[in-house]
């Protein structure tokens, strides 16, 4: 006589009912719910691991990496190749030191920049996924770190912290589709809202519409009483702007100056100063948690 | 029990090589799917209820791993490990480029799905998975000859899953 051992169906209904719920759990929860504390557990065991594998396997990476961009490969080659030849005599583990030290003193102009307190970190680990942009840091509450903390760079804003485990923390930067940041046009102080579009970088969507926004205006941070982003932090370059549609606003592309893929030396904003008081008693366009 | 263990391996280093060497190593923009390749190895290898139960674990720390939203991955894997398993008697003893042919074939659905799951919660935009499906195919198909064999060497040496079990009488 054959017996089943087990009922494949019933497996796989139960196991796509648990993912519903969790998608549903994790939609749904408030801050440090049981999905960010499992997101935390699982940051706090992977953390070290990918640290030590980032720092061995960095150099090959970006060797291999290399391999990947397609195009231009001999004229690429031949630059290379005078390149290497010029960095050769350069003893390496002075000039890696010298790159962090300049990113760091210019991450240190950008925090003076808005008077903020911040605390340094590296970049370990990235997203392996084609759908999220976020990176793990260095960094966690140990340091001071906690969840929606503004995380910034030399280039200008990079995320924001969403888990935070003694030693490291996760960062959603700006250019993830779940990611919205208060911001305003540097000439004419237009406000609205910036938000992510992955790899194609940023849009900026203005609360009016009609408000003047044009090619290679600079978009900053617009603080608030509350706020998870200081005010005035560089965001990015008006890149395109989207003919108005009928009772529509305008969608305005915006390239991000803080380039996600090749992200290495941050600092986390642990204090910033009081925002100033928004023209016309401020709008909160901050998208919480989500 | 070991095969509980060597699923756990295949997943803690797909997800430590996703993030580290591969995050930087991008073609097109794309990254590689390591736990796709895996998905429809150990499909291929273990059956459906392996494949499935394979498949969430992995989606949900993947899932945990890289930031929300928690839980998409999760049930494509399982999914995708569920119909691979159970159309795999289709295809046992195949000759290789077709094992191939299904890595690719899985890794644009998987993509496309989860695409799919994130455009309905306004997370992603049909451009962006239109583009990226064939992208991470392509990739997966080049790491597909070490990763799939590997792997289902890897599964092969643990205990068969016995769907029937001989009671005797």
């Amino acid at each position: 006589m054959y017996q089943r051992s087990h009922n494949p169906r019933a497996v796989v209904v139960v196991l796509v009912l648990a993912a519903v719920v969790v998608i549903t759990v994790d939609f749904r929860q408030s801050p440090g719910g049981p999905v960010e504390r499992l997101q935390e557990v699982t940051g706090a065991v992977f953390g070290p691991v990918q640290r030590g594998l980032a720092t061995v396997l960095r150099p090959v990476g970006n060797a291999v990496g290399a391999v990947g961009e397609l195009g231009g490969l001999r004229s690429e080659n031949r630059r290379l190749q005078a390149e290497v030849q010029r960095l050769r005599g350069a003893e390496r583990a002075n000039q890696e030191l010298a790159g962090q030290n300049q990113q760091l003193r210019a991450t240190l102009r950008m925090a003076a920049r808005c008077g903020c307190k911040t605390v340094g970190a590296t970049v370990v680990a990235s997203s392996g996924s084609n759908f999220q942009w976020s990176v793990t840091i260095d960094a966690g509450t140990r340091q001071g770190i906690a969840r929606d903390m503004a995380v910034i760079n030399a280039d200008g804003l990079v995320g924001r912290v969403v888990a935070a485990n003694p030693d490291y923390a996760t960062v959603l930067l700006v250019v993830d589709p779940t990611s919205g940041v208060a911001a305003h046009v540097s000439r004419g102080g237009t406000a609205g809202l910036v938000r992510g579009r992955g790899s194609d970088g940023l849009s900026f969507e203005p609360l009016h519409a009609g408000a003047p926004v044009g090619l290679g205006d600079l978009i900053l941070t617009q603080g608030y009483a509350g706020g998870v982003f200081p005010n005035g932090l560089p965001i990015g370059l008006v890149e395109e702007v989207g003919p108005p549609r009928a009772g529509l606003v305008r969608t305005v592309t915006v390239r991000p100056f803080a380039d996600a893929s090749a992200l290495d030396q941050v600092a986390v904003v642990v204090a910033s100063p009081p925002p100033p008081p928004a023209p016309g008693g401020g709008v909160r366009t901050d998208l919480g948690g989500r | 029990m070991r095969r509980v263990l060597v699923f756990a391996g295949v997943i803690v280093v797909a997800l430590l090589l996703e993030s580290t060497v591969l995050a930087s190593v991008r073609l097109g923009g794309a990254r590689p799917d390591l736990l796709v390749i895996a998905v429809v190895a150990v499909a291929m290898t273990a059956g459906p209820t392996s494949a499935a139960c394979f498949g969430f674990s992995a989606g949900l720390v993947a899932d945990l791993l890289f930031a929300r939203p928690v839980g998409v991955a999760a049930l494509v894997y399982t999914c995708l490990g569920f119909a691979v398993g159970v159309g795999r008697v289709y295809l046992v003893g195949s000759r290789t480029w077709v094992h191939l042919l299904l890595t690719g074939a899985a890794s644009l659905a998987a993509v496309w799905s989860a695409g799919l799951v994130l455009r309905v919660l306004d997370l992603s935009s049909w451009a962006f998975v239109a583009r990226t499906g064939p992208l991470v195919a392509l990739y997966n198909l080049l790491l597909a000859p070490v990763v799939y064999p590997l792997v289902r060497r890897l599964v092969a040496d643990t205990a068969p899953e016995r769907v029937y079990r001989w009671q005797g009488g």
